[in-house]
């Protein structure tokens, strides 16, 4: 400490409380001390990690919320799939696909011919499952899955001639003369037109248990 | 100034300190104490708690496999179906603010087609209850149709439904499910292999009922049933049923049977019972089940070529042996025999087939003893049920001892009953060169996994030799010979065919009255069998097996062309029938 600088003569007024010592801190000292900035990067830093902490998580989150989305919308898919598998097998049907065939038009083979390629000859063998005669209309072996479904038309027939006469398999459906489209007779029309698609987004959220 | 009084300030801070102390103490303790009885002591009623309040159990159904035939043809299949759920507190509570429920009723029925009145009655059956079902088994598109039309208080609650996308045609075999359980046929039979078993997951939702994202837990894995592959051919099936309802209508009989059984492996290609049932509406059916296997008759005179056949394999006769063939017959204590009619008593073995004489047959049949005779049978498989093993399926009548009638009448097919599944397995014998194969109905049973178990069978049994066997077979091509001179409908033009009819009257009560039950076997390309087909017609009346030979004759056709059976070679043995 420099002795030049400390007051020789101490003034008279005011009076003060003497200072008693003085702290004086060597310059490694001083320089040791935390300095401000570093404590302004650290807290920033830290708000910066956590700040950014949470956007990854709602990041993270929104693309949870993303996938559940897209596992709904999956599973909504898979269902319309199911549904329609069902119909194809329904519409597959032996029932079906004779009523369809007779709407169309054909009927079934009177008799069985094989031919003999050694000799040039054939022979007929008998029977034939349409021994009543009705063309696969006898609805002997029942399906009631395949009522009242919508049957294909002969383009010839399409034309309103006669729509019933042709499109209905059982000849005592007289009801179904006024439909537009000939179906299976036995039930109700279709309420849901099977063939429009269920867009996946209308399908709700349906409860399991 | 006056100096502060240090000691006090000390004192005063030192004070300040503890209590600070003190009290942060007091805090940390009340936090530890909360902590280790949130944490440990109360950890469980605090987790149930929480879990009830987030968490959500669900039931994920373990899907039922398939019945499928021969060629892959669904005939039994799991579909999702809905039910339509409402709490009636809160319908009705809800009708204070948007009006009667009536107009959603109407609607909801519109899709359902069941009444308003319907609805109504259920939804205030118990106006204070939350929970009611207003309509079950909807399909997904109804249940868009329900759900489309906006009403807040209905729930749609997915559950697993059984479809049978071919209705009637194999519904005698397939059977159903009830409500909780299979009630009939392959469904019963096969149900270990085909049920699922349903599994459980928990998951976590969000104060606006969203599920939140990575909370599902797989409590219990469900696991998907296997799909059983049938013998059936779905495409024959359906020309065989067609076939017989319309034998069954032209003849007016009150029921008929018809099956077509592979020889080379014993596979029942197609079995149909008439009348029958659509599994998709078997609550209104009258029939269902398979009589084919469950109900026993006399079978009459086609039970004849297995008396034929046993006696040759034992060398007690030749086809050309002469027999007494006289039309009546006493025989002491087994009473008198009658045939049909009058015919010429000089029969050869091959006549007493060809113009199925009673007295010929029995005559024949006491060359050997009855016990023999007996054992023979059951290696035919009568008297027991087949290797099938379908539900409810009966073994048939064959009585254990023979009293002096009986002995006589066995051998033509009376004093036994048997199903037509037990006399087309004995056929299978004298078809495949006298080695009986099992009847067999399943396939396989194929698991999710790709494993595929078949069903044990029963070891085949050679009842008969070859001799035995394909001198059977010629006899039986010589009862079409004859049956073709009678202008019965036996012919089959390309194909060597061997046949057999039976008559027989049906005992009501004890006592034989009106009614009759006719059946053809054949048997083809006779020189080399490859399928059976056995028909049964179960008629009011006293009708000749004739009836039963045409049903028998197409449904042989539609066999050999559907799978591709080469036109028969070579001729037929003849045998005189004459002595």
């Amino acid at each position: 400490m420099n002795t030049a600088q400390v007051p020789r003569i101490r003034p008279a007024a005011p009076q003060q409380p003497a200072r008693r010592f003085e702290i004086v801190t060597p310059a490694a000292q001083r320089k040791a001390r935390p300095k401000v900035l570093h404590a302004i990067v650290a807290v920033v830093g830290a708000l910066a990690i956590v700040g950014l902490q949470l956007l990854i998580s709602i990041w993270i989150t929104g693309g949870q919320y993303r996938i559940a989305e897209l596992q709904d919308e999956q599973r909504a898919l898979v269902r319309q799939a199911e549904s329609l598998s069902e119909q194809l097998e329904i519409r597959g049907s032996t029932q079906y696909l004779g009523y369809a065939a007779t709407s169309l038009g054909m009927v079934p083979a009177r008799s069985l011919f094989t031919l003999d390629m050694s000799t040039g000859s054939y022979f007929a063998l008998p029977g034939t499952s349409d021994v009543l005669g009705c063309a696969g209309g006898c609805g002997l072996a029942a399906n009631e899955l395949v009522k009242g479904l919508p049957l294909p038309q002969r383009p010839s027939a399409a034309a309103a001639a006669e729509p019933a006469a042709a499109g209905t398999a059982d000849p005592g459906a007289g009801e179904a003369a006024d439909a537009a489209v000939p179906t299976i007779p036995g039930a109700e029309p279709e309420t849901v037109d099977p063939d429009v698609p269920v867009a996946a987004e209308t399908l709700p959220g349906v409860v399991t248990r | 100034m006056t100096r502060p009084d240090t000691s006090r300030t000390a004192r005063r801070a030192g004070a300040r300190a503890i209590s600070v102390l003190v009290i942060v103490a007091i805090v940390v303790i009340a936090f530890v104490v909360r902590l280790v009885d949130i944490q440990v002591v109360s950890a469980a009623t605090y987790t149930d708690e929480a879990k009830d309040r987030r968490a959500l159990e669900a039931t994920v159904y373990g899907t039922r496999g398939d019945i499928l035939d021969t060629n892959g043809q669904v005939l039994a299949d799991s579909v999702e179906r809905y039910d339509i759920t409402v709490s009636p507190r809160v319908a009705l509570g809800y009708t204070d603010m948007n009006g009667p429920v009536e107009p959603y009723l109407a609607g909801i029925a519109s899709v359902t087609g069941q009444s308003v009145a319907e609805l109504d009655a259920t939804l205030r059956a118990d106006p204070d209850s939350d929970y009611a079902v207003l309509s079950k088994g909807l399909t997904l598109d109804e249940y868009l149709a329900v759900h489309e039309l906006g009403i807040p208080w209905v729930i749609g609650v997915r559950v697993p439904g059984r479809t049978y996308p071919n209705g009637a045609i194999a519904g005698n075999i397939v059977g159903f499910l009830g409500t909780d359980e299979p009630l009939a046929g392959i469904e019963q039979m096969m149900d270990q292999c085909l049920a699922g078993q349903d599994g459980l997951v928990s998951y976590e939702r969000g104060a606006d009922g969203v599920r939140l994202p990575d909370t599902e837990v797989v409590e219990v894995d469900a696991v998907d049933g296997a799909d059983v592959t049938l013998t059936i051919d779905r495409d024959l099936q359906w020309t065989v049923m067609e076939r017989l309802a319309a034998g069954v209508s032209m003849t007016g009989a009150e029921w008929g049977q018809a099956i077509v059984v592979r020889i080379a492996d014993g596979a029942i290609m197609s079995l149909a019972d008439w009348p029958t049932f659509d599994p998709n509406e078997f609550q209104t059916a009258t029939v269902t089940g398979s009589r084919a296997f469950t109900t026993p008759y006399e079978p009459g005179s086609i039970m004849k070529p297995i008396t034929f056949a046993l006696l040759l394999d034992q060398r007690a006769m030749a086809p050309e042996t002469p027999v007494d063939a006289t039309w009546i017959q006493d025989y002491g204590e087994g009473g008198t025999l009658y045939d049909f009619g009058w015919h010429p008593a000089d029969l050869t073995a091959a006549g007493v087939l060809a113009i199925s004489s009673n007295t010929g047959t029995a005559n024949l049949a006491q060359l050997i003893p009855d016990e023999l005779r007996r054992q023979y049978m059951l290696n035919f498989g009568l008297g027991d049920v087949t290797d099938v093993h379908f539900p409810g399926e009966s073994a048939g009548i064959l009585g254990e001892y023979w009293d002096e009638r009986t002995r006589l009448n066995v051998s033509f097919g009376a004093g036994i009953a048997t199903t037509i599944m037990q006399i087309a397995g004995a056929y299978v014998g004298i078809g495949n060169d006298g080695l009986r194969l099992p009847l067999k109905l399943v396939e396989n049973c194929t698991y999710p996994d790709g494993t595929v178990v078949e069903p044990e069978r029963a070891e085949p049994i050679q009842v008969i030799d070859q001799y035995a066997a394909h001198t059977t077979i010629d006899l039986m091509e010589g009862v079409q010979a004859y049956y073709l001179g009678t202008g019965t409908d036996v012919d089959l033009p390309g194909y060597r065919l061997a046949v057999k009819s039976g008559t027989a009257t049906v005992a009501e009560g004890g006592v034989y009255g009106d009614k009759s039950t006719v059946s053809y076997v054949g048997l083809a390309p006779a020189e080399d069998p490859e399928y059976i087909v056995v028909t049964s017609l179960g008629l009011p009346y006293g009708g000749t097996s004739d009836l039963a030979a045409p049903v028998m004759r197409d449904i042989m056709s539609h066999t050999l062309t559907r799978y591709r059976v080469p036109p028969s070679t070579g001729e037929r043995t003849h045998y005189s029938l004459y002595w």
